[in-house]
């Protein structure tokens, strides 16, 4: 009898790499993307539950609105405003209603007394966090747009550029505190990023005012088009990682 | 099944506990220890609101941290310190929770009229529970524990501010749920798991001291059990003697329960150990038993 070596195919690289895909998917669960997650989430908790504290939200919202409208009228009797000033003002400022909103009913959520009950439920804080977040920019983002609304017709701004310029300080800020949550450790380093957007344009607006304002003035519509879309990409981006932040990190 | 892995916790330098190895099983075990052991450090662990610094917690393979919202999902956890919204009522409050523990609200609404009849606070549940005693909230606390008919059930020191027909309710009730769940139960009142617990785990020195049942435990001290009268006079030399486990004034006397290694004196009598005497023998200062099961 011959004894004849049987050929056993071999299969190549890319077909392991396939097979082993095919093996992992198969016994993964799907991951959902970051958007069918929050739907999912909203669907099952309901906007009642997500924004629990909605009233104490409208308060401070508010508040703060007429806080920061006096505090424009008080300044604007000291120094009138110009039309560059203004852009400077609004870029510098856009973030304020976003900042309080974020301050008051995310980094301070550590406080809340049923803080650790909360964090063992399905839903934990940093994922309701998460769609809050949004919330909360978008919140801003329109509320902006409507303040510029009113400011505009008083001081003939360009209601179009102004917008664009307060959406995307918004969206740089918001990227920028995400970041600083995720990222920093103590309290003190998260809230030096926060005084230190305010201190910054302060400084730049009164040290080299001309300068600044012709530099904000000067950068194209579309180029603040486009960094408000990647700012608002970034800060999606983070949110998503802040669903995972407590696998990542703990959290007491 | 729940299995902690050789894990050890430090906050800094400071190391709360050392190479902890635990296996649960369905059942109530009673996680005994005096005050600042590591007991809510071990269970913050089992709860994921604290990680292991070395070490892994794994529940049926995976680790509870992979596992994320699954875990979470099968959880109910009671913490050491229960906090509440003031303004709302039970119902609203367990509505609530039930929403972020992902419950239909018609299920969480039969669930939580279901468990309210449960811890007795049926009539309070439109109450705020701002005006609730210490108990009441406790027992409010123990229903959104349950909420999600968890898998495995942790109750850090879920009898503080309970009477005691409160406890003994509470611990019927406890018997009653560990039949198809783990139930973990931190307590330094003895009591509260002697008559309950499937097994006790003690901690000492960041480590497992005895993780065995309750007859086992108390065992460790049969034979070296007494009870005897003593003149006031000569109680101060008993003591530095002996461990006095417990003493009263009885006829003109002092009535010590205590230990003694070493042949008897002919008028001590000998008693049948508890787990309340282990466990106080167990904390004195310096000592150590012998034969216990790990």
């Amino acid at each position: 009898m011959s004894r004849k070596k049987p050929h056993i195919p071999f299969p190549n690289e890319k077909v392991m790499e396939r097979e082993i895909e095919a093996i992992i998917s198969r016994g993964l669960d799907p991951t959902p993307s970051f958007g069918r997650y929050l739907l999912t989430m909203y669907r099952q908790i309901g906007f009642r539950y997500i924004f629990r504290d909605a009233t104490e939200i409208a308060f401070t919202l508010f508040l703060s609105i007429i806080i920061l409208t006096f505090l424009s009228i008080s300044v604007g009797n000291y120094a009138a405003f110009e039309q560059g000033n203004l852009y400077t003002w609004i870029f510098g400022w856009s973030p304020a209603l976003y900042m309080i909103m974020a301050y008051f009913f995310f980094m301070n959520k550590k406080q809340s007394p049923i803080y650790e009950v909360e964090m063992t439920c399905k839903y934990n804080m940093y994922q309701l966090a998460a769609f809050r977040m949004l919330f909360f920019g978008l919140v801003a983002m329109l509320m902006n747009g409507f303040m510029i609304f009113l400011i505009a017709s008083e001081y003939q701004l360009n209601f179009y550029f102004a917008f664009i310029l307060s959406t995307t300080s918004l969206f740089l800020f918001a990227t920028l505190f995400l970041y600083a949550q995720l990222k920093m450790k103590s309290l003190i380093s998260k809230l030096a990023v926060i005084a230190g957007w305010g201190l910054i344009n302060m400084f730049l607006s009164y040290f080299s005012s001309e300068v600044y304002q012709t530099i904000l003035q000067q950068i194209p519509f579309y180029v603040y088009g486009v960094i408000s879309i990647c700012g608002f990409i970034l800060y999606y981006k983070h949110l998503k990682k802040l669903t995972v932040y407590a696998r990542a990190k703990g959290v007491v | 099944m729940l299995v902690v892995n050789n894990v050890s916790k430090q906050f800094g330098n400071f190391s709360v506990l050392e190479d902890i190895n635990i296996e649960f099983n369905n059942g109530v075990y009673g996680l005994l220890a005096p005050n600042g052991a590591g007991k809510t450090t071990l269970i913050k662990m089992l709860v994921t609101l604290l990680f292991p610094t070395k070490g892994e917690i794994l529940y049926n393979g995976t680790e509870i941290t992979g596992l994320d919202e699954k875990y979470r999902d099968v959880l109910g956890y009671l913490p050491q310190e229960f906090g509440y919204y003031k303004n709302y009522s039970p119902e609203q409050y367990l509505l609530y929770l039930a929403a972020l523990k992902g419950i239909h609200k018609k299920q969480a609404k039969e669930r939580i009229s279901e468990l309210l009849r449960l811890v007795n606070l049926e009539e309070a549940s439109q109450k705020k529970m701002k005006k609730f005693s210490g108990g009441m909230i406790q027992r409010v606390g123990i229903a959104q524990a349950m909420l999600n008919d968890p898998k495995i059930l942790i109750l850090d020191e879920p009898t503080a501010g309970l009477d005691p027909k409160e406890r003994a309710r509470f611990r019927k009730l406890l018997t009653e749920l560990a039949r198809n769940r783990i139930v973990i139960l931190s307590t330094h009142i003895v009591s509260d798991v002697e008559s309950i617990a499937n097994e006790i785990i003690m901690i000492k020195d960041k480590a497992v001291l005895y993780k065995d049942n309750t007859e086992n435990i108390s065992n460790l001290l049969e034979g070296k059990m007494y009870e005897t009268e003593v003149d006031f006079s000569e109680a101060t030399t008993f003591r530095e003697r002996y461990t006095s486990i417990a003493e009263k004034r009885e006829n003109g006397k002092m009535k010590f329960r205590f230990v003694a290694n070493g042949e008897p004196h002919t008028e001590w009598k000998s008693v049948t150990p508890t787990l309340e005497d282990v466990f106080l023998y167990a904390y004195a200062d310096g000592i150590t038993l012998n034969g216990a099961s790990v």
